[in-house]
């Protein structure tokens, strides 16, 4: 069964592009909008300049046409003019077509002008007016082709014709204006529209190449950051896979009829089989055990029932016709109507798990064995130490005793070579209880329990000195004791460590002009290095290890007392609270033994 | 070795070596003959409680202290202890342990019994003869015995 939490947890890493579907299709359709809205307006735009180009022409055909019919009224006046004062008829020439290109012109005009136009009641004015002056040019005319010169004259002379051409003048300078006016506001109107359109058009045009680019942009960002989304996904399904594969327990996944459609490697392993062998081949009951089969069928129908069926137990069997048992546990995945899609199973190989745990067991086993074996030992070991204690020191104490009984009560049966061998064996009695004494002191050391306890170090080691002292065991060296920082350790375990220390320079300063021994402590990578230097006789770095050996002596024995224990048991107690011990010395120059009582300190 | 009646010090020692040398001890100082020395338990609790060979004596009422060594034959010195210590008549009557080292697992079980004192018997024999000479005198003459 695929994890499917986790992978949502590695997706929710996934920087999410939130709306941006809303946010580019608002910029597309803005786009588009303003350039329908362009699009609008110079629609708008060309339609209002061409009506005002027609305006224009319209008013350039008026004015065109008002100035021609003033020319061919001024042609048939002129023409009216020659015939009146020559009679010859080839004037009337000018006079008619003058006339008849005159009317044609009004016809053409009141074509021109619309009914409600503002120049309809001055065209329509002109009517009668140019009549009225061509019917008094024809009048004059027929005057004077009829009754003569002088007739015509007293027309003329009436002044009517000029009135008449004056009105006519002046209506036609009063239309002539308008349509100048008109003119000038249509060429006014276009260049206005012009502008409009284009500043509507450029201003639009920019704004949506701007929504395209920005939508553009996004999308461009969209894209590599789906880009990222689907590296990620892909390294995440990698890990998906491999866990799945490799996971050490068997993953199998069956349709609702029991048939394997998807198995990991660690299964088929187990099996012993090829992928290829049991997807959409088998069921998973063909590779059971056949008595397990039957019961695994129920249970199978009652987990795709819906019951919880918990974790079971069934054998499978391998290709090699050998059994394993595993622990099966098994969840179903349902489509959208509840009904059974899926069941997906995980398992533990219990042969593995059996193994683990019998080796856990043997393990345990065998350590309590040892357990044991060392509390034998140990036993063993306080027996020994009781013994020593007791049935070694009694026959010494006796061979002591009886030795200076026999000293006391016999001398006067004992030549001076005899009471010499007397002190041998007394003095060797007295050596022989010490190195009991001391060993079990090393027994005892090495087996009470260790108590850390906060230990006044000054405190301790002065009362150590002053013991000395009042037991007269100091040998007169002088004793310096610098400032000691405490410490968490064992106090009566501790206090050996001084004992034997400060013993151990009282001994080897013993022949020195002047014994001078000096305690102290110095910082060693945050824990105190504690030292007790003394100017005695050293030591041989050569042996500089050997000395903390039980047993181990450097000196003969009529040099130095000692039992050679005296150092191993201080090294006992550093070595227990996890600190170390060495000892810097050269022959002749004193030695500097130091310590401490924690694994971080020392160099 | 004294009469029943005058026994002031009870010896409880297997070793006849240590229990000669003790006994040399005490003669030095004129006690030797105020002491009573069992080789072992059974013998130690049959004379305190007046029994078996001494069935017919009384002699709880003179004894000032008991020298018991632990280590003994048959019945040993925490056995003698705890049956002097269940028993009123003996349940007073001060008990020096001596012990040959200080190692003895015994001596803290001794203390819970209700010992009066334990000593390491020296292997020096001068140490030896002032320790055991120092406990008589003490017992018999500084302690206020209990009555």
């Amino acid at each position: 069964m695929l994890p499917k939490r986790a992978s949502s947890a590695y997706l929710s890493a996934v920087p999410r592009v939130t709306g941006l579907y809303e946010r580019t299709t608002a910029a597309f359709i803005l786009a588009v909008l303003l350039l329908l809205a362009v699009g609008v307006t110079t629609f708008w735009g060309f339609g209002r300049i061409n009506d005002a180009r027609d305006d224009r022409q319209h008013s350039v055909a008026v004015r065109e046409r008002l100035t021609g019919m003033l020319v061919h009224l001024q042609d048939a006046e002129t023409g009216q003019r020659g015939f009146l004062l020559t009679g010859r008829e080839p004037y009337l020439q000018p006079f008619s077509t003058g006339s008849q290109q005159a009317r044609a012109d009004l016809d053409t005009l009141v074509q021109l002008t619309a009914p409600d136009s503002d120049i309809s009641p001055a065209i329509r004015a002109l009517t009668p007016a140019i009549e009225a002056k061509l019917s008094e040019l024809t009048e004059t005319v027929n005057l004077r082709r009829a009754n003569g010169l002088n007739a015509a004259l007293v027309v003329v002379q009436t002044d009517r014709g000029r009135v008449l051409m004056d009105s006519v003048r002046q209506v036609i300078r009063g239309v002539a204006r308008t349509e100048a006016d008109r003119y000038a506001r249509a060429g006014a109107t276009v260049s206005r529209t012009t502008t409009l359109v284009e500043i509507v058009s450029a201003s639009g045009v920019l704004l949506a190449i701007g929504f395209v680019v920005i939508a553009a942009v996004v999308l461009r960002h969209d894209a590599s950051s789906r880009l990222a989304i689907e590296s990620q996904l892909e390294e995440v399904s990698d890990e998906m896979r491999d866990l799945y594969e490799r996971a050490p327990c068997g993953y199998h996944t069956l349709d609702s009829e029991g048939l394997i459609v998807r198995m990991n490697q660690t299964e088929s392993r187990w099996l012993g089989l090829q992928l290829d062998e049991v997807i959409g081949k088998k069921t998973v009951f063909d590779l059971l055990a056949p008595e397990d089969r039957a019961n695994a069928r129920a249970r199978f129908e009652r987990l795709v029932n819906g019951e919880d069926i918990g974790t079971g137990e069934v054998r499978f069997v391998r290709k090699d016709g050998t059994r394993f048992a595993v622990l099966v546990s098994s969840s179903v995945s349902r489509d959208s109507r509840g009904v059974p899609w899926r069941v997906r199973a995980t398992m533990l190989d219990q042969t593995e798990f059996r193994g683990a745990r019998d080796m856990v067991n043997r393990l345990n086993a065998s350590l309590q064995r040892h357990v044991a074996e060392l509390e034998d030992v140990n036993r063993e070991l306080e027996r020994f130490s009781y013994t020593v204690s007791h049935d070694l020191r009694a026959p010494l104490r006796a061979i002591a005793g009886f030795a200076t009984l026999l000293k006391e009560e016999h001398v006067s049966r004992l030549d001076p070579e005899g009471l010499r061998l007397l002190d041998v064996i007394h003095v060797n009695t007295e050596r022989m209880g010490r190195l009991i004494d001391d060993l079990l002191s090393l027994s005892r050391l090495s087996r009470t329990p260790l108590v850390r306890a906060p230990v006044d170090m000054t405190t301790l080691v002065t009362g150590v000195v002053d013991d000395r002292k009042a037991a007269g065991s100091d040998g007169g060296v002088t004793i310096t004791i610098g400032e000691l920082p405490g410490v968490e350790a064992d106090p009566t375990l501790i206090k050996h460590v001084w004992e034997r220390l400060i013993d151990n320079a009282v001994k080897f300063t013993a022949g020195v002009a002047a014994p001078r021994i000096d305690i102290g402590a110095k910082n060693g990578n945050g824990a105190p290095i504690f030292t007790v230097r003394d100017n005695g006789v050293g030591l041989d770095m050569q042996y500089a290890e050997k000395v903390f050996e039980v047993f181990q002596r450097l000196h003969p024995q009529s040099e130095y007392e000692g039992t050679g224990v005296g150092l191993a048991i201080v090294q006992r107690v550093v070595h227990r609270h996890g600190g170390r011990v060495w000892v810097e010395s050269a022959p002749g120059q004193g030695a500097t033994f130091f310590f401490t009582l924690d694994a971080k300190g020392g160099a | 070795m004294a009469d029943a009646e005058s026994v002031e010090i009870l010896l409880v020692e297997d070793s006849s070596e240590d229990a000669e040398l003790t006994l040399r001890a005490l003669k030095k100082h004129n006690l030797a003959n105020r002491i009573h020395h069992a080789k072992d338990g059974v013998e130690a609790l049959d004379f305190l409680f007046a029994r078996g060979p001494h069935a017919d004596q009384a002699t709880l009422r003179m004894l000032r202290v008991v020298l018991l060594d632990l280590k003994l034959p048959r019945v040993d010195g925490i056995e003698v202890l705890t049956q002097m210590r269940a028993d009123p008549r003996t349940k007073l009557v001060p008990v020096v342990v001596l012990t040959s080292s200080r190692e003895d697992p015994d001596i803290s079980r001794c203390y819970a019994l209700g010992v009066n004192s334990y000593i390491v018997k020296p292997v020096a024999f001068e140490e030896f003869i002032k320790v055991v000479s120092s406990l008589g005198l003490y017992w018999l003459l500084l302690n206020q015995p209990p009555t």
